[in-house]
Protein backbone atom coordinates (compact mmCIF):
# COMPACT_ATOMS: atom_id res chain seq x y z
CA UNK A 1 0.00 0.00 0.00
CA UNK A 2 2.37 2.17 0.57
CA UNK A 3 4.09 4.56 -2.37
CA UNK A 4 7.09 4.09 -4.01
CA UNK A 5 8.60 7.43 -2.29
CA UNK A 6 7.94 5.49 0.78
CA UNK A 7 10.78 2.82 -0.92
CA UNK A 8 13.48 5.24 -1.64
CA UNK A 9 13.24 6.90 1.70
CA UNK A 10 13.88 3.83 3.78
CA UNK A 11 16.76 1.99 1.60
CA UNK A 12 17.85 1.46 5.05
CA UNK A 13 16.59 -1.63 7.10
CA UNK A 14 17.94 0.00 10.00
CA UNK A 15 15.29 3.02 9.23
CA UNK A 16 12.54 0.53 7.84
CA UNK A 17 12.97 -1.05 11.29
CA UNK A 18 12.93 2.26 13.38
CA UNK A 19 9.89 3.18 11.27
CA UNK A 20 8.04 0.05 11.83
CA UNK A 21 8.32 0.31 15.40
CA UNK A 22 7.47 3.97 15.67
CA UNK A 23 4.07 2.86 13.72
CA UNK A 24 3.86 -0.14 16.12
CA UNK A 25 4.43 2.10 19.39
CA UNK A 26 2.11 5.20 17.98
CA UNK A 27 -0.94 3.35 17.05
CA UNK A 28 -3.37 3.88 20.34
CA UNK A 29 -5.09 0.06 20.15
CA UNK A 30 -2.83 -2.72 21.25
CA UNK A 31 -0.98 -4.32 18.44
CA UNK A 32 1.41 -7.24 18.34
CA UNK A 33 3.56 -8.02 15.26
CA UNK A 34 3.95 -12.48 15.41
CA UNK A 35 6.40 -14.10 13.16
CA UNK A 36 5.04 -17.51 11.74
CA UNK A 37 5.66 -19.63 14.52
CA UNK A 38 3.35 -16.68 16.42
CA UNK A 39 5.94 -15.81 18.46
CA UNK A 40 5.86 -11.86 19.29
CA UNK A 41 8.17 -9.79 17.34
CA UNK A 42 7.15 -6.66 18.49
CA UNK A 43 4.03 -5.25 20.67
CA UNK A 44 2.68 -2.04 20.66
CA UNK A 45 2.95 0.06 23.84
CA UNK A 46 -1.09 0.05 24.11
CA UNK A 47 -0.42 -3.36 24.54
CA UNK A 48 1.51 -3.71 27.22
CA UNK A 49 -0.54 -0.83 29.04
CA UNK A 50 -3.42 -2.20 28.20
CA UNK A 51 -2.56 -6.14 29.57
CA UNK A 52 -0.34 -4.91 32.30
CA UNK A 53 2.56 -6.89 31.20
CA UNK A 54 6.28 -5.94 30.45
CA UNK A 55 8.27 -6.31 27.21
CA UNK A 56 10.62 -8.91 29.09
CA UNK A 57 8.01 -11.23 29.56
CA UNK A 58 6.07 -10.64 25.77
CA UNK A 59 9.02 -10.47 22.87
CA UNK A 60 10.26 -13.71 21.76
CA UNK A 61 7.66 -15.64 23.94
CA UNK A 62 4.92 -17.41 22.37
CA UNK A 63 1.70 -15.67 21.76
CA UNK A 64 -0.32 -18.75 23.48
CA UNK A 65 2.33 -18.66 26.51
CA UNK A 66 1.84 -14.78 27.32
CA UNK A 67 0.66 -13.90 30.87
CA UNK A 68 0.07 -17.56 32.02
CA UNK A 69 -1.33 -18.89 28.80
CA UNK A 70 -4.15 -16.22 28.65
CA UNK A 71 -3.99 -15.80 25.05
CA UNK A 72 -4.48 -19.53 24.44
CA UNK A 73 -7.88 -19.16 23.36
CA UNK A 74 -9.62 -21.65 20.65
CA UNK A 75 -11.39 -18.90 18.45
CA UNK A 76 -8.06 -17.35 18.67
CA UNK A 77 -6.38 -20.52 17.40
CA UNK A 78 -8.90 -20.69 14.94
CA UNK A 79 -8.17 -16.60 13.56
CA UNK A 80 -4.59 -17.47 13.13
CA UNK A 81 -3.50 -21.13 12.47
CA UNK A 82 -6.60 -21.59 10.50
CA UNK A 83 -8.53 -18.22 8.80
CA UNK A 84 -5.18 -16.43 8.21
CA UNK A 85 -3.26 -18.83 6.65
CA UNK A 86 -6.10 -19.31 4.40
CA UNK A 87 -7.35 -15.88 3.24
CA UNK A 88 -4.62 -13.50 4.56
CA UNK A 89 -6.76 -11.13 6.13
CA UNK A 90 -9.58 -11.08 8.59
CA UNK A 91 -11.07 -7.75 10.23
CA UNK A 92 -13.70 -7.30 12.92
CA UNK A 93 -13.39 -11.25 14.42
CA UNK A 94 -14.98 -11.10 18.07
CA UNK A 95 -13.69 -12.97 20.82
CA UNK A 96 -14.71 -12.76 24.29
CA UNK A 97 -12.61 -13.74 26.71
CA UNK A 98 -11.68 -13.67 30.49
CA UNK A 99 -8.56 -11.78 31.02
CA UNK A 100 -6.18 -12.03 34.26
CA UNK A 101 -6.97 -8.79 36.16
CA UNK A 102 -9.39 -7.45 32.96
CA UNK A 103 -11.95 -9.52 33.97
CA UNK A 104 -14.48 -10.78 30.93
CA UNK A 105 -14.00 -8.41 27.79
CA UNK A 106 -14.96 -8.87 24.02
CA UNK A 107 -12.14 -8.18 21.85
CA UNK A 108 -12.48 -7.37 17.89
CA UNK A 109 -9.71 -8.08 16.19
CA UNK A 110 -7.89 -7.41 12.83
CA UNK A 111 -5.15 -9.56 11.60
CA UNK A 112 -3.20 -9.65 8.26
CA UNK A 113 -0.43 -11.66 7.25
CA UNK A 114 2.69 -10.10 5.54
CA UNK A 115 4.51 -11.76 2.95
CA UNK A 116 7.98 -10.76 1.97
CA UNK A 117 10.33 -10.59 -0.98
CA UNK A 118 12.58 -13.73 -1.48
CA UNK A 119 9.60 -15.73 0.63
CA UNK A 120 11.47 -15.38 3.50
CA UNK A 121 8.98 -16.31 6.16
CA UNK A 122 5.50 -14.21 7.05
CA UNK A 123 4.59 -11.99 9.43
CA UNK A 124 1.11 -11.24 11.01
CA UNK A 125 0.22 -8.52 12.33
CA UNK A 126 -2.54 -8.87 15.15
CA UNK A 127 -4.69 -5.30 16.28
CA UNK A 128 -6.90 -5.94 19.04
CA UNK A 129 -9.82 -3.22 20.01
CA UNK A 130 -11.58 -3.46 23.12
CA UNK A 131 -15.10 -2.98 22.55
CA UNK A 132 -16.38 -4.94 25.93
CA UNK A 133 -18.21 -0.98 27.06
CA UNK A 134 -19.28 -0.76 23.58
CA UNK A 135 -21.11 -4.08 23.05
CA UNK A 136 -22.68 -3.51 26.57
CA UNK A 137 -24.43 0.45 25.34
CA UNK A 138 -25.64 -1.24 22.55
CA UNK A 139 -27.16 -4.25 24.41
CA UNK A 140 -28.33 -1.27 27.27
CA UNK A 141 -30.01 0.80 24.15
CA UNK A 142 -31.67 -1.93 22.87
CA UNK A 143 -33.13 -3.06 25.99
CA UNK A 144 -34.52 0.82 26.79
CA UNK A 145 -35.57 0.61 23.11
CA UNK A 146 -37.45 -2.49 24.25
CA UNK A 147 -38.66 -1.10 27.43
CA UNK A 148 -39.78 2.36 25.01
CA UNK A 149 -42.21 0.01 23.34
CA UNK A 150 -43.87 -1.51 26.08
CA UNK A 151 -44.26 1.39 27.90
CA UNK A 152 -45.76 3.10 24.86
CA UNK A 153 -48.19 0.25 24.31
CA UNK A 154 -49.13 0.15 28.35
CA UNK A 155 -49.80 3.53 28.21
CA UNK A 156 -52.06 3.45 24.77
CA UNK A 157 -53.47 0.21 27.23
CA UNK A 158 -54.60 2.60 29.87
CA UNK A 159 -55.61 5.64 27.92
CA UNK A 160 -58.06 3.17 26.34
CA UNK A 161 -58.85 1.86 29.85
CA UNK A 162 -59.60 5.24 30.87
CA UNK A 163 -61.71 6.27 27.92
CA UNK A 164 -63.61 3.03 29.04
CA UNK A 165 -64.52 4.00 32.13
CA UNK A 166 -65.26 7.50 31.16
CA UNK A 167 -68.23 5.93 28.56
CA UNK A 168 -69.41 3.94 30.73
CA UNK A 169 -70.11 5.74 34.10
CA UNK A 170 -71.44 8.79 31.18
CA UNK A 171 -73.96 6.04 30.05
CA UNK A 172 -74.53 5.02 33.20
CA UNK A 173 -75.97 8.78 33.84
CA UNK A 174 -77.83 8.25 30.92
CA UNK A 175 -79.92 5.69 31.88
CA UNK A 176 -80.43 7.13 35.38
CA UNK A 177 -81.78 10.29 34.08
CA UNK A 178 -85.48 11.25 33.77
CA UNK A 179 -84.96 14.43 31.58
CA UNK A 180 -84.86 13.23 27.90
CA UNK A 181 -82.86 16.32 27.28
CA UNK A 182 -80.17 15.49 29.20
CA UNK A 183 -80.08 11.96 28.68
CA UNK A 184 -79.58 13.32 24.91
CA UNK A 185 -76.76 15.71 25.81
CA UNK A 186 -75.34 12.54 28.27
CA UNK A 187 -75.86 10.31 24.85
CA UNK A 188 -73.51 13.11 22.71
CA UNK A 189 -70.57 13.30 25.00
CA UNK A 190 -70.26 9.29 25.23
CA UNK A 191 -70.39 9.72 21.55
CA UNK A 192 -67.82 12.46 21.64
CA UNK A 193 -65.94 10.34 24.26
CA UNK A 194 -65.50 7.22 21.46
CA UNK A 195 -64.71 9.41 18.56
CA UNK A 196 -61.86 10.30 20.62
CA UNK A 197 -61.06 6.97 21.37
CA UNK A 198 -60.99 6.25 17.30
CA UNK A 199 -58.86 9.28 16.77
CA UNK A 200 -57.08 8.14 19.30
CA UNK A 201 -56.41 4.57 17.90
CA UNK A 202 -56.15 5.51 14.41
CA UNK A 203 -52.82 8.22 15.44
CA UNK A 204 -51.27 5.03 17.56
CA UNK A 205 -51.64 2.87 14.56
CA UNK A 206 -50.17 5.14 12.19
CA UNK A 207 -46.82 5.26 14.60
CA UNK A 208 -45.76 7.92 17.35
CA UNK A 209 -43.80 10.05 15.28
CA UNK A 210 -44.47 9.49 11.56
CA UNK A 211 -46.34 11.65 9.02
CA UNK A 212 -50.45 10.73 8.95
CA UNK A 213 -51.91 10.16 5.11
CA UNK A 214 -55.21 11.93 5.57
CA UNK A 215 -57.41 10.16 3.41
CA UNK A 216 -56.61 6.58 4.50
CA UNK A 217 -57.06 8.09 8.00
CA UNK A 218 -60.48 9.66 7.57
CA UNK A 219 -61.78 6.66 5.84
CA UNK A 220 -61.32 4.44 8.87
CA UNK A 221 -62.37 7.00 11.18
CA UNK A 222 -65.91 7.64 9.76
CA UNK A 223 -65.44 3.86 9.32
CA UNK A 224 -65.30 3.72 13.20
CA UNK A 225 -68.16 6.90 13.59
CA UNK A 226 -70.93 4.78 11.49
CA UNK A 227 -70.81 2.45 13.88
CA UNK A 228 -72.01 5.37 16.52
CA UNK A 229 -74.95 6.31 14.27
CA UNK A 230 -76.49 3.14 14.26
CA UNK A 231 -80.16 3.60 15.03
CA UNK A 232 -81.19 5.94 12.28
CA UNK A 233 -84.01 4.70 10.47
CA UNK A 234 -82.97 5.02 6.77
CA UNK A 235 -79.54 4.47 5.11
CA UNK A 236 -77.41 7.49 4.56
CA UNK A 237 -73.82 6.99 2.81
CA UNK A 238 -70.93 8.27 4.36
CA UNK A 239 -68.22 8.46 1.59
CA UNK A 240 -64.40 9.63 2.17
CA UNK A 241 -63.03 11.27 -1.02
CA UNK A 242 -58.94 12.93 -1.24
CA UNK A 243 -56.40 13.14 -3.05
CA UNK A 244 -52.68 12.53 -1.10
CA UNK A 245 -51.68 15.01 1.65
CA UNK A 246 -50.73 14.39 4.86
CA UNK A 247 -50.35 15.62 8.33
CA UNK A 248 -48.31 15.65 11.86
CA UNK A 249 -50.20 13.78 14.53
CA UNK A 250 -51.01 16.48 16.49
CA UNK A 251 -52.70 18.41 12.80
CA UNK A 252 -54.47 15.01 12.01
CA UNK A 253 -55.46 14.83 15.70
CA UNK A 254 -57.76 18.38 14.67
CA UNK A 255 -59.29 17.10 11.45
CA UNK A 256 -60.22 14.01 13.27
CA UNK A 257 -62.15 16.08 15.57
CA UNK A 258 -63.45 18.22 13.11
CA UNK A 259 -64.53 15.68 10.71
CA UNK A 260 -65.87 13.68 13.79
CA UNK A 261 -68.60 16.68 14.64
CA UNK A 262 -69.46 17.75 11.57
CA UNK A 263 -70.92 14.36 10.49
CA UNK A 264 -72.15 13.90 13.53
CA UNK A 265 -73.87 17.07 13.39
CA UNK A 266 -75.11 16.27 9.88
CA UNK A 267 -76.17 12.76 10.71
CA UNK A 268 -77.94 14.76 13.67
CA UNK A 269 -80.06 17.56 11.96
CA UNK A 270 -79.50 16.97 7.65
CA UNK A 271 -82.21 14.37 7.64
CA UNK A 272 -84.99 14.87 9.54
CA UNK A 273 -87.46 13.31 6.76
CA UNK A 274 -87.05 10.18 4.90
CA UNK A 275 -85.39 11.62 2.05
CA UNK A 276 -84.63 9.39 -0.88
CA UNK A 277 -80.95 9.16 -0.53
CA UNK A 278 -78.93 10.60 2.42
CA UNK A 279 -75.85 11.36 1.80
CA UNK A 280 -72.59 13.21 3.76
CA UNK A 281 -69.18 13.65 2.02
CA UNK A 282 -65.82 14.18 3.61
CA UNK A 283 -63.27 15.35 0.81
CA UNK A 284 -59.57 16.21 1.66
CA UNK A 285 -58.13 18.28 -0.95
CA UNK A 286 -54.30 19.32 -1.18
CA UNK A 287 -52.43 21.74 -2.86
CA UNK A 288 -49.11 22.18 -2.00
CA UNK A 289 -49.14 23.78 1.52
CA UNK A 290 -52.25 24.48 1.30
CA UNK A 291 -55.26 22.46 1.86
CA UNK A 292 -58.84 22.14 2.20
CA UNK A 293 -61.24 20.16 4.42
CA UNK A 294 -65.15 19.56 3.46
CA UNK A 295 -67.80 17.74 4.88
CA UNK A 296 -71.39 18.05 2.54
CA UNK A 297 -74.32 16.89 3.58
CA UNK A 298 -77.61 16.56 0.62
CA UNK A 299 -79.97 16.91 3.68
CA UNK A 300 -82.55 20.15 4.13
CA UNK A 301 -79.91 23.01 4.22
CA UNK A 302 -81.54 24.73 7.10
CA UNK A 303 -79.63 24.40 9.99
CA UNK A 304 -76.55 25.67 8.98
CA UNK A 305 -77.33 29.05 9.58
CA UNK A 306 -76.84 28.68 12.93
CA UNK A 307 -72.68 27.97 11.40
CA UNK A 308 -72.87 31.06 9.48
CA UNK A 309 -73.93 33.10 11.83
CA UNK A 310 -72.25 31.66 14.34
CA UNK A 311 -75.42 31.09 16.42
CA UNK A 312 -73.06 28.53 18.37
CA UNK A 313 -74.00 24.68 19.25
CA UNK A 314 -71.20 23.53 20.95
CA UNK A 315 -70.43 21.23 18.37
CA UNK A 316 -69.78 25.23 16.27
CA UNK A 317 -67.63 26.24 18.86
CA UNK A 318 -65.16 23.05 18.97
CA UNK A 319 -64.77 23.05 14.94
CA UNK A 320 -63.99 26.53 15.31
CA UNK A 321 -61.61 26.36 18.27
CA UNK A 322 -60.27 23.34 15.92
CA UNK A 323 -59.88 25.27 12.66
CA UNK A 324 -57.92 27.83 14.99
CA UNK A 325 -55.53 25.83 15.70
CA UNK A 326 -55.11 24.39 12.63
CA UNK A 327 -54.76 28.06 11.24
CA UNK A 328 -57.56 27.41 9.27
CA UNK A 329 -61.31 29.15 8.04
CA UNK A 330 -64.45 28.19 8.15
CA UNK A 331 -67.16 28.45 6.13
CA UNK A 332 -70.71 27.25 5.41
CA UNK A 333 -72.77 27.46 2.66
CA UNK A 334 -76.40 26.14 3.20
CA UNK A 335 -78.56 25.83 0.42
CA UNK A 336 -81.96 23.60 -0.56
CA UNK A 337 -79.23 21.26 -1.97
CA UNK A 338 -77.74 20.66 1.15
CA UNK A 339 -74.90 21.90 3.89
CA UNK A 340 -71.46 22.08 2.94
CA UNK A 341 -68.90 23.00 5.51
CA UNK A 342 -65.41 24.04 4.83
CA UNK A 343 -61.78 24.14 6.88
CA UNK A 344 -59.54 25.84 4.62
CA UNK A 345 -55.80 26.74 5.31
CA UNK A 346 -54.27 28.86 2.38
CA UNK A 347 -51.35 30.85 2.66
CA UNK A 348 -49.73 33.26 -0.31
CA UNK A 349 -46.15 32.73 -0.38
CA UNK A 350 -44.61 36.64 -0.51
CA UNK A 351 -43.63 37.74 -4.40
CA UNK A 352 -40.06 38.80 -4.24
CA UNK A 353 -40.40 41.98 -6.36
CA UNK A 354 -37.29 41.81 -8.76
CA UNK A 355 -35.36 45.22 -9.25
CA UNK A 356 -35.25 46.25 -12.44
CA UNK B 1 -61.82 -1.91 1.15
CA UNK B 2 -64.63 -3.37 2.25
CA UNK B 3 -66.42 -4.27 5.76
CA UNK B 4 -69.00 -6.53 6.00
CA UNK B 5 -71.06 -9.49 7.40
CA UNK B 6 -72.14 -9.23 10.69
CA UNK B 7 -71.84 -5.77 11.35
CA UNK B 8 -74.46 -4.53 8.54
CA UNK B 9 -72.56 -1.61 7.95
CA UNK B 10 -70.06 -2.11 4.07
CA UNK B 11 -68.52 0.25 1.99
CA UNK B 12 -69.46 0.75 -1.58
CA UNK B 13 -66.95 2.40 -4.11
CA UNK B 14 -69.00 5.19 -6.03
CA UNK B 15 -67.60 7.40 -9.05
CA UNK B 16 -66.10 10.87 -8.11
CA UNK B 17 -63.54 12.38 -10.09
CA UNK B 18 -60.81 12.29 -6.50
CA UNK B 19 -59.86 8.94 -5.25
CA UNK B 20 -62.52 7.69 -3.28
CA UNK B 21 -61.67 5.95 -0.17
CA UNK B 22 -65.17 4.22 0.46
CA UNK B 23 -68.51 4.83 1.49
CA UNK B 24 -70.32 3.46 4.53
CA UNK B 25 -73.47 2.56 4.52
CA UNK B 26 -75.49 3.29 7.81
CA UNK B 27 -78.26 1.64 8.54
CA UNK B 28 -80.62 0.31 11.43
CA UNK B 29 -79.78 -3.29 11.41
CA UNK B 30 -81.08 -4.49 14.91
CA UNK B 31 -83.03 -7.24 15.01
CA UNK B 32 -86.28 -6.81 16.99
CA UNK B 33 -86.13 -7.22 20.51
CA UNK B 34 -88.08 -9.91 20.71
CA UNK B 35 -85.86 -12.22 18.40
CA UNK B 36 -83.93 -12.37 21.86
CA UNK B 37 -84.45 -15.42 23.89
CA UNK B 38 -86.39 -14.68 27.04
CA UNK B 39 -83.54 -14.41 29.93
CA UNK B 40 -80.98 -14.85 27.97
CA UNK B 41 -78.10 -15.55 30.63
CA UNK B 42 -74.85 -13.68 30.16
CA UNK B 43 -71.49 -13.48 32.48
CA UNK B 44 -69.36 -10.48 32.55
CA UNK B 45 -66.50 -10.16 33.43
CA UNK B 46 -64.29 -7.33 34.37
CA UNK B 47 -61.75 -6.26 37.22
CA UNK B 48 -62.75 -2.87 36.92
CA UNK B 49 -66.01 -1.74 38.79
CA UNK B 50 -67.34 1.35 36.49
CA UNK B 51 -66.59 -0.94 33.43
CA UNK B 52 -68.12 -4.25 35.09
CA UNK B 53 -71.00 -2.01 36.19
CA UNK B 54 -70.88 -0.17 32.67
CA UNK B 55 -71.49 -3.58 30.43
CA UNK B 56 -73.89 -5.01 33.17
CA UNK B 57 -76.24 -2.47 32.65
CA UNK B 58 -75.84 -2.21 28.70
CA UNK B 59 -76.96 -6.12 28.58
CA UNK B 60 -79.77 -5.83 31.47
CA UNK B 61 -81.09 -2.87 29.92
CA UNK B 62 -80.93 -4.88 26.42
CA UNK B 63 -83.13 -7.60 27.69
CA UNK B 64 -80.22 -9.84 29.25
CA UNK B 65 -80.02 -11.55 32.82
CA UNK B 66 -76.73 -11.02 33.96
CA UNK B 67 -74.12 -12.90 36.14
CA UNK B 68 -71.18 -10.18 37.54
CA UNK B 69 -67.52 -11.75 37.76
CA UNK B 70 -64.70 -9.37 39.27
CA UNK B 71 -61.88 -12.35 37.66
CA UNK B 72 -61.58 -15.23 35.48
CA UNK B 73 -61.95 -17.91 38.57
CA UNK B 74 -65.19 -16.21 39.68
CA UNK B 75 -66.72 -16.45 35.77
CA UNK B 76 -65.22 -20.25 35.64
CA UNK B 77 -67.64 -21.02 38.64
CA UNK B 78 -70.52 -19.22 37.15
CA UNK B 79 -70.46 -21.15 33.71
CA UNK B 80 -69.77 -24.86 36.02
CA UNK B 81 -73.30 -23.60 38.08
CA UNK B 82 -75.38 -22.71 35.56
CA UNK B 83 -76.17 -24.92 32.70
CA UNK B 84 -78.00 -21.83 30.62
CA UNK B 85 -75.47 -19.34 30.12
CA UNK B 86 -75.79 -18.16 26.48
CA UNK B 87 -72.95 -15.46 26.38
CA UNK B 88 -69.20 -14.56 27.84
CA UNK B 89 -68.79 -10.86 27.33
CA UNK B 90 -65.23 -10.30 28.90
CA UNK B 91 -61.89 -8.21 29.57
CA UNK B 92 -58.44 -9.42 28.95
CA UNK B 93 -56.06 -8.26 31.33
CA UNK B 94 -57.28 -9.01 34.94
CA UNK B 95 -54.98 -10.20 38.11
CA UNK B 96 -55.66 -13.76 39.07
CA UNK B 97 -54.57 -17.37 37.69
CA UNK B 98 -56.36 -16.75 34.61
CA UNK B 99 -56.59 -13.83 31.86
CA UNK B 100 -59.71 -13.25 30.11
CA UNK B 101 -58.28 -15.16 27.13
CA UNK B 102 -57.49 -17.68 29.29
CA UNK B 103 -60.90 -18.38 30.41
CA UNK B 104 -62.11 -17.33 26.97
CA UNK B 105 -60.16 -20.52 25.33
CA UNK B 106 -61.19 -22.44 28.44
CA UNK B 107 -65.19 -21.75 28.30
CA UNK B 108 -64.71 -21.72 23.84
CA UNK B 109 -63.40 -25.83 24.74
CA UNK B 110 -65.58 -27.10 27.91
CA UNK B 111 -69.01 -24.97 26.94
CA UNK B 112 -68.70 -24.60 23.05
CA UNK B 113 -72.56 -23.04 22.75
CA UNK B 114 -71.24 -20.34 24.66
CA UNK B 115 -70.93 -16.80 22.76
CA UNK B 116 -67.47 -15.19 23.23
CA UNK B 117 -67.15 -11.77 23.04
CA UNK B 118 -63.78 -10.26 23.92
CA UNK B 119 -63.17 -6.53 24.91
CA UNK B 120 -60.15 -5.11 25.44
CA UNK B 121 -57.39 -1.83 25.99
CA UNK B 122 -54.49 -3.77 24.32
CA UNK B 123 -54.13 -4.60 20.37
CA UNK B 124 -56.43 -7.65 19.39
CA UNK B 125 -54.73 -10.70 19.97
CA UNK B 126 -53.16 -11.96 16.21
CA UNK B 127 -54.47 -15.76 17.24
CA UNK B 128 -58.38 -15.45 17.74
CA UNK B 129 -60.32 -18.40 17.57
CA UNK B 130 -62.93 -17.31 14.82
CA UNK B 131 -66.02 -18.48 17.41
CA UNK B 132 -64.73 -15.39 19.24
CA UNK B 133 -65.49 -12.02 19.00
CA UNK B 134 -63.24 -8.58 19.55
CA UNK B 135 -64.15 -4.99 20.46
CA UNK B 136 -61.11 -2.83 21.20
CA UNK B 137 -62.53 -0.38 24.63
CA UNK B 138 -63.67 1.98 24.86
CA UNK B 139 -66.55 0.02 22.64
CA UNK B 140 -69.65 0.67 20.88
CA UNK B 141 -72.55 -0.92 22.59
CA UNK B 142 -74.69 -0.74 20.28
CA UNK B 143 -72.31 -2.66 18.02
CA UNK B 144 -71.43 -5.31 20.92
CA UNK B 145 -74.93 -5.49 21.39
CA UNK B 146 -75.79 -6.14 17.96
CA UNK B 147 -73.22 -9.27 18.09
CA UNK B 148 -74.26 -10.50 21.26
CA UNK B 149 -77.63 -10.79 19.78
CA UNK B 150 -76.88 -12.13 16.65
CA UNK B 151 -74.52 -15.22 18.91
CA UNK B 152 -77.56 -15.82 21.19
CA UNK B 153 -79.92 -16.39 18.17
CA UNK B 154 -77.16 -18.46 16.11
CA UNK B 155 -76.96 -20.62 18.69
CA UNK B 156 -80.00 -21.33 19.70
Amino acid sequence: MLGTGFREQFTSITDAWALAQGIVDTVREPVLVLDKNLRVIAASRSFYSAFKVSPEDTNGRLLYALGDGQWDIPKLRVLLEKIIPEQGVMEGYEVEHEFLGLGSRTMCLNARQVFYEGGAGTTILLGMEDVTERRILEREKDDLLRQKDTLLEELQHRIANSLQIIASIILMKARAVRSEETRLHLEDAHKRVLSIAAVQKQLHASGASGAIEIAPYLSKLCASLAYSMIGDTRPISLKVVGEGGSATSSQAESLGLIVTELVMNGLKHAFPDDKAKGQITVAYDVIGTNWKLSISDNGIGKRDSDFAQGKSGLGTGIVKALAQQLDAQVETLAGPEGTTVSITHATFPTKVVQAA
Amino acid sequence: MALTGRTGTCFRVSSDDRANYGTIVIRNSLPPVTELPPNALIVVVDDDVFERMGASDMFLDAGYQVLEAGNADEALRFFETNADVRLLFTDVSMPGSMSGSDLAHQVAERWPRVGIIIASGRPRPCKLPSNMLFHDKPYEPVAVLRQAREMTTQLG
